[in-house]
């Protein structure tokens, strides 16, 4: 898929946080998971389906994510990725973190001119 | 041992991955059909769309393994089943590289020997020899003479300074007179240097007075004249213009003559073979206090 000139890169992390805040909300299967991210950017963000596994490898190796069998909503069976306790916790610290690097760089962006 | 576990559960986490892209591929494909779109256009539209299948296969398995150690292993690998393969030009290969090693092993043996041999002394990295130049700065053979050289031991920036000196010898107990190159040194200079006798006992500065000899033979110097064998006080007597001597030292061969880069050896003039501990006017060695110190002094 060609990149598109709107779309920025994310931040290293980034990826990682938008799931590990969408799976707290609900457990969901990798496709679950891509269409659920799609939509709620509303296309703001470019996320590749294949560049979620990457990702959930390095989430499940870090402790962060577990996976269990399942059902899709067709009825099929699949691997459904949940949030653990560890990442749960990790997800508090980065957002704090991730808050407090926004607000940094708005004031910036909000002062720097004056 | 979370590294260990991680090792052996790899094959499951593989194929969970497969399994986990198939399924997604799988759900993709059911919502596009559901869509109206045919199973053809579907098949292909989320592939598309997914991206290169086993290129994100393999970024993700990545995850799991040592990727630099991993990929050696595996040119390891594959270059053994080439070798296996092709048996002539693996013996090529290997009778090239052996001959590589070799010769390269070989050219850097006698460089190492010849030019980079670090002197065998104790504290060699800080051992500097003084140079004396005239007013008009030639070196010339200016030398210190042995109250020169009494003042330069006395500098407190050297840790030790020893004095020494070369010049030809004749040997009168063999039929023949023969001529060997020797080397006088200070008294204080085999504890300067660090290094211990094979035959007799260190000297000492008490044994070589200013102005008094003791003779100090190289091993094959020993060997070429039967004193490790003989009583080495009566052969050496014979030795040095007929001087006489109340003991002989012999030192090992890698001990080698500090103004020299080769190994001394016995009877060809320019090589030293003896040395005794007598000094009037001398090169001076000194051993400077510690790293960054310059050996200084006034004469």
């Amino acid at each position: 898929m060609k990149k598109k000139s709107q779309y920025r890169d994310l931040f290293p992390g980034a990826l990682e946080l938008m799931v590990l805040k969408t799976l707290s909300w609900r457990s969901l299967h990798g496709y679950a998971l891509a269409q659920r991210l799609k939509d709620i950017s509303e296309d703001y963000l470019l996320i590749e389906e294949g560049s979620l596994y990457p990702a959930l490898q390095r989430m499940l190796k870090n402790g962060w994510l577990e996976t269990e069998m399942g059902v899709s909503a067709r009825n099929r069976p699949v691997r459904i990725y949940k949030v653990t306790d560890a990442g749960r916790k990790h997800l508090e610290q980065e957002l704090a973190s991730v808050e407090k690097m926004f607000a940094g760089f708005n004031r910036v962006l909000a002062l720097a001119g004056e | 041992m979370g590294w260990l576990r991680q090792l052996f559960s790899r094959r499951r986490r593989y194929d969970e991955l497969s399994e986990s892209i198939r399924e997604h591929l799988d759900e993709k494909i059911a919502d596009l059909t559901n869509r109206g779109v045919t199973q053809e256009e579907a098949e292909r539209t989320a592939r598309l769309e997914f991206g290169n299948v086993t290129r994100i296969e393999e970024s993700s398995r990545e995850v799991w393994q040592w990727p630099a150690l991993e990929s050696l292993w595996t040119d390891i690998k594959f270059a053994l089943r080439q070798l296996r393969k092709s048996p002539g030009p693996a013996l090529v290969s290997v009778l090239s590289l052996a001959l590589g090693i070799g010769a390269t092993t070989a050219i850097f043996s006698i460089v190492y020997c010849v030019v980079l041999r670090p002197l065998p002394y104790a504290g060699a990295n800080r051992m500097v020899h003084i140079d004396i130049f005239d007013r008009s700065g030639d070196r010339g053979y200016e030398l210190v003479s042995g109250q020169q050289f009494a003042q330069l031991r006395h500098v407190k920036a050297l840790d030790g300074a020893i004095a020494e000196d070369n010049w030809v010898m004749t040997i009168t107990n063999e039929s023949l007179p023969q001529a060997i190159q020797a080397d006088q040194m200070s008294g204080n200079a085999l504890s300067f240097l660090g290094i211990p006798p094979l035959l007799g006992r260190e000297f000492t500065e008490s044994d070589a007075p200013l102005g008094q000899e003791l003779p100090l033979l190289e091993k094959s110097f020993c060997r070429a004249t039967g004193c490790h064998r003989e009583n080495p006080a009566t052969r050496s007597q014979e030795l040095y213009d007929h001087r006489r001597h109340a003991q002989t030292i012999c030192m090992e061969r890698r001990w080698r003559f500090l103004s020299k880069r080769c190994l001394p050896s016995v009877g060809a003039v320019g090589e030293p073979g003896v040395y005794v501990s007598d000094y009037s006017q001398v090169k001076v060695w000194c051993k400077h206090g510690g790293c960054g110190c310059r050996a200084s002094g006034t004469l």
